[in-house]
């Protein structure tokens, strides 16, 4: 609730610039830059795989040589010179294990200054974190406490050895290697990301995030986060990401698989803050994410929740696979654009389960010269009896320079389902800011709280310390676009 | 001692002039009442006051303790203690009330250098004024305006004003829409905020409401310009006789 | 008023051209996700299978994509006749670029046809534009060109009745500033007949068109609508009604194009799906960047009755003002049981119940008709189509 004083505050404090654009100063070591057989067998052999993983990197490699960049999207994106980029970039100092102890004071610096304390004391309570700088995670925190619930959180590269069935078992179960080009790439170079597993019957004892910051110039983030729910399990994950400012484009492409069995439910939740690149369209990070999330059990739950303020292009669809009888499946967003970010954002509900249900609420703004394009699809398929989706998309433009679009696709082959879908586009009404002024509010205040309250559905969906931190990511998001 | 002097206002919107040369002081203390039929520019004064964008002052000043307010935005003006209660209170969709309620008095008091509020003293201030003018706590908890009736909106101006103690009020129409228990709870809230600190200028078609909250002036306004002053009799004679004849006099 | 040379216009080569390079569309091809097109026979009738039509009337009467109607009086203030070369180049030119439709029967026309109204002509009979066939190879392209003067109203129906392999017809109507247009579709063609239709409006400003489309026939159809509002105040108001049964594929496709500020648009769908039959809506509202105070709306509902009928939507809304009021709707579900239980409560016999049921889902679009003496037939169609005769 003191999230209009934040508001303010954060508002003065960053003047309109990108606070997270430093750079870290770091000895690192790299793969060359390109992508072939090699550079993929150079990353499976530092992560010291075991040979079935390099085999499955590789044949997705081939899969990936054989597709093509998708362009049905509203978006326009240069042509991505996949040769340029670094597949693996590695602080030298994050090999090995990784005790809090151990790790680097520069890295430990740099998570402090995003506002992300790594020191166990230091933390809010009650938030376990996995901080994935480039390519590899560089620090877990809160382990043991989670290992006496019987709860693994951990980075994947070490998951791959201490739990390789569960990984074997449910890795590109629920994203197949070939479902799209970015997932293709991802599964063939992915370097780091979380695991995570909740075994039957528990209850995760504290939110898990994961924090990712690119760092390096010219390398790519792709990392991979799976996480399964055993039965009648819960758990809430965050995640988080930055980058340095930048002006080449930098390419951010992650694939994140959920699996909920019977009574299970994952919440997820984003506050994505990439940086967008400059108010004409100079740098900012490419963000292509495949995540998909299965309820396979009956009445599983997956809850996807968004804030995307960064990045400046978008291309991202979390979706939910409503396999099980009576599960559930949300979609909460919020998505700013602002100066020439372009996204292309929205979800899948598949309904396959008997009574399975859905809710999308999409709230869109769009400012500057930007475009901001939700793109959904609610499929109800012949087994799914009595299946419910309900969809709102609201679009909100501030000024006249920008585009706000919906993009729905409906379909349904069961007559007993029930889909539902309503869009609006407004601006925020003269009378709405004249009656904050009056109130003594200022310009930039007024529109961030009418624009607070326009995402305010899916802002209550957020973890609390989540919620402060995007409202303030919205504020500042916004600035310099209006007046 | 003189709160606000409006001195041969003159405004237009758009190409066509409302106000033709309003003259009028208003002392700390006093309450001022300004009546007149539709369309004579009683809304167009309370907005011109206020500093609502469209309206633009073509000739003479408005001072608030002395300084010209007309070069400041409307927000500057409310932070410097002028306060407008709606005819037509706006819904500001998901704002939380109580939101809405601390950032506009802390916007305030950052103005005058002063620490802001203290989030669990201020829920209790709210609470307890807000119980005295009948606004119930779930109206505190929904979003500012949505879904309130007349009555509920009006009554939620009033809290505000409360909250906000300007040193100037201006009631636009505050009346319109209430009924006779609504009127009377509204009528008691404002004569509670009555006294030496403010000035008032209550803007209304009806004498109804000048019999609940008393004016020590009352000026008739026709046309654009004030065309009769004088104690609140003055009222009585307008509910008495109408507006035709003393615009007739007038001209 | 046979075709002429029409086909070897430059409009018509360069169309034929174009579709002989494009071809049908890919499975990729977004416009076109949930209706594939195969199986398309493109075989433009002769002249020779032409009869001629003594209907009477302002009636023009296409048999096998040919003009049969000889001797139509047009009424004062309307002036009936064929294209001449120019005006294919005219008419080409108010099509969208490299549209399939467009260039399938530009490419092929049959017979091409113009209507023109003069300014401030009140034209009360209602014109009927009948398209009817007999071959079942062969496939009717005629071109329908309406230049409403400004000020002018005008009252058009066109009725779809063709048993062929595709009945393609392209309609442009130019409607002027201030000008009334009252146009309806009934589209009942037999159930073998692929109808691939593209219909565009250029409206100026404060027009006002009332269009209405019912769509009960085919084997497969595609209704594709193009509005351009072009001028400021006009106000368009489009309403279709499609039903579907057996392995029937019903496909509605508009595009409303807000160029410029102050205009109108409303949308009314209605979908009744039987059978295994196949129900698109595709709808996209663009509002350009000028085109500020824009009010559209759009609503698109879908009733599945059985089990295997299968309803698609996708509305549309790309918008680059911000002083707008637009939004959307789309709905599919099937007969509300509870309701159901009540008409039966009262006694009211299953079917019929859902036949009232069904009329009900209709009613609040077919009462935006605006040629009152359609109404009828139209309600008869519908019910028709529910009892199956």
């Amino acid at each position: 609730m003191a999230a209009t004083q934040e508001t303010i505050a954060a508002v003065e404090e960053a003047t309109g610039q990108y606070k997270y654009g430093f750079v870290t100063d770091i000895e690192v070591e790299k793969a060359p830059k390109g992508l072939n057989e090699d550079i993929i067998r150079f990353i499976s052999a530092k992560k010291d795989e075991p040979e079935w993983l390099l085999e499955w990197r590789l044949k997705a490699y081939q899969k990936w040589l054989t597709m093509d960049s998708p362009d049905w999207a509203k978006l326009n994106i240069p042509e991505i010179d996949y040769q340029d980029i670094h597949y693996y970039a590695a602080p030298k100092t994050a090999e090995g294990p990784k005790s809090l102890d151990e790790v680097d004071p520069e890295l430990l610096a740099t998570y402090e200054k995003l506002g992300i304390p790594l020191n166990e004391q230091k933390m809010l309570a009650g938030v376990a974190v996995d901080a994935v700088f480039d390519s590899v995670s560089v620090a877990t925190t809160f382990r043991e406490e989670l290992a006496k619930a019987g709860v693994i959180f951990c980075p994947i590269s070490e998951a791959v050895h201490s739990h390789p069935e569960l990984v074997k078992k449910y890795l590109g179960s629920v994203v197949p290697v070939a479902d799209n080009y970015f997932s293709a790439l991802n599964s063939a170079v992915f370097t780091d990301g979380s695991f995570v597993f909740i075994p039957k019957g528990v209850r995760c004892p504290m939110e898990l995030s994961t924090y990712f910051r690119i760092n390096e110039k010219n390398t790519g983030q792709f990392e991979r986060t799976l996480i399964i729910a055993e039965d009648q399990s819960y758990v809430s994950y965050l995640e988080g990401c930055t980058a340095p400012q930048r002006d080449e484009n930098q390419l951010h492409a992650a694939v994140v698989e959920l699996v909920a069995l019977e009574d299970a439910e994952i919440k997820y939740s984003t506050v994505q803050n990439w940086y967008p690149g400059d108010a004409e369209g100079k740098g900012g990070i490419y963000n292509f994410v495949t995540k998909r999330g299965a309820c396979r059990g009956d009445r599983a739950k997956i809850s996807w929740t968004q804030v995307e303020t960064g990045s400046a292009v978008t291309w991202k669809y979390p979706s939910c696979i409503l396999q099980g009888k009576d599960s559930v499946g949300e979609f909460y967003s919020v998505a700013v654009t602002n100066g020439a970010q372009q996204a292309d954002t929205g979800t899948k509900m598949i309904h396959l389960g008997e009574g399975s249900r859905s809710t999308i609420i999409s709230k869109g703004i769009s400012a500057g010269k930007s475009n901001n394009t939700y793109r959904g699809l609610v499929q109800v398929m012949p087994k799914a009896e009595n299946a419910r989706n309900f969809t709102q998309c609201d679009s909100l433009l501030v000024g006249d320079k920008c585009g706000a679009h919906t993009v729905p696709y409906i379909v349904s082959r069961n007559p007993s389902g029930k889909v539902e879908h309503e869009a609006t586009t407004s601006r925020i009404s003269e009378d709405q800011l004249f009656y904050c002024h009056q109130r003594g509010l200022d310009e930039e205040e007024a529109v961030s709280l009418i624009v607070n309250g326009f995402c305010r559905e899916v802002m209550k969906e957020l973890p609390m310390e989540f919620a402060v931190e995007a409202q303030k990511l919205i504020a500042i998001s916004l600035e310099g676009s209006v007046g | 001692m003189t709160l606000l002097e409006i001195k041969d206002l003159h405004a237009k919107i758009g190409d066509t002039e409302i106000l033709h040369g309003i003259n009028l002081t208003i002392n700390r203390g006093e309450v001022h009442a300004i009546m007149g039929p539709n369309g004579s520019g009683k809304s167009t004064l309370s907005y011109v006051l206020s500093g609502r964008e469209g309206y633009e002052v073509t000739g003479g000043d408005i001072l608030l303790d002395g300084e010209s307010v007309l070069e400041m935005e409307a927000d500057e003006r409310a932070r410097a203690g002028m306060f407008l209660a709606f005819q037509y209170p706006v819904e500001l969709p998901g704002v939380g009330g109580m939101t809405f309620l601390r950032a506009a008095v802390n916007a305030r008091l950052r103005e005058a250098g002063k620490d802001e509020v203290d989030q669990l003293a201020f829920v209790k201030l709210v609470r307890a004024k807000a119980k005295e003018l009948g606004v119930s706590d779930d109206m505190l908890k929904r979003a500012v305006n949505v879904g309130f009736s007349g009555g509920e909106k009006k009554r939620y101006e009033i809290l505000q004003m409360a909250l906000l103690e300007p040193s100037l009020a201006v009631l636009d129409e505050t009346d319109s829409g209430l009924d006779v228990d609504a009127l009377r709870i509204v009528s008691e809230g404002v004569n509670a905020l009555r006294g030496d600190a403010r000035g008032m200028l209550v803007i209304t078609h009806y004498q109804r409401l000048l019999s609940h909250i008393v004016p020590d002036f009352v000026h008739i306004l026709a046309h654009g310009k004030i065309i009769k002053s004088g104690d609140k009799s003055l009222a009585l004679e307008v509910e008495e006789n109408g507006y035709a004849g003393l615009i007739d006099a007038a001209e | 008023m046979l075709p002429n040379n029409l086909q070897q216009t430059a409009a018509a080569l360069a169309a034929r051209d174009q579709f002989a390079a494009t071809g049908l569309p890919g499975a990729k091809s977004e416009p076109w996700i949930y209706t594939r097109l195969q199986d398309v026979v493109v075989n433009p009738a002769q002249s020779a299978q032409a009869s001629t039509s003594s209907e009477a009337g302002l009636v023009l009467h296409f048999d096998n994509g040919l003009l049969v109607s000889d001797d139509v009086t047009a009424p004062a203030g309307m002036v009936i006749r064929p294209f001449t070369d120019a005006d294919m180049a005219d008419f080409a030119a108010y099509l969208p670029d490299d549209h399939l439709l467009g260039t399938l029967s530009v490419g092929h026309v049959t017979s091409a046809i113009m209507i023109e109204v003069e300014a401030g002509a009140q034209i009360s009979d209602l014109l009927t534009l009948r398209f009817t066939a007999n071959v079942a190879d062969q496939s009717a392209h005629p071109l329908v060109f309406i230049k409403q003067g400004a000020g002018s109203q005008c009252r058009i129906v066109e009725h779809h009745e063709s048993h062929a392999a595709l009945s393609a017809p392209l309609i442009v109507m130019d409607i002027g500033a201030e000008a009334v247009l009252d146009h309806a579709k009934m589209q009942a063609d037999t159930d073998s007949t692929k109808h691939l239709s593209l219909t565009v409006m250029a409206v100026a400003e404060k027009a006002d068109i009332n269009s209405f489309t019912t769509a009960i026939g085919g084997q497969l159809a595609r209704h594709e609508t193009h509005m351009h509002l072009n001028g400021e105040h006009a106000d368009v108001a489009l309403s279709s009604i499609y039903m579907a049964r057996g392995t029937q594929h019903q496909d509605m496709t508009t595009r409303m194009l807000h160029h410029v500020p102050n205009c109108t648009s409303s949308q009314l769908i209605r979908g009744v799906l039987d059978d295994t039959a196949k129900g698109v809506f595709q709808g996209k509202v663009v509002v350009a960047r000028d085109a500020q105070k824009t009010d559209g709306q759009q609503m698109s509902r879908a009733l599945l009755l059985s089990r295997q009928a299968e309803a698609d939507a996708k509305p549309e809304l790309e918008i680059y003002a911000d002083d707008v009021v637009c939004s959307h709707g789309a709905t599919v579900g099937e007969l509300d049981e509870t309701h159901l239980f009540y008409l039966k409560s009262r006694g009211i016999e299953a079917d019929e119940a859902r036949m009232m049921l069904i009329e009900a889902f209709l009613l609040d679009t077919l009462e935006t008709v605006r040629l009152e003496e359609l109404r009828t037939s139209l309600t008869t169609a519908i019910q028709r189509w529910m009892t199956g005769v």
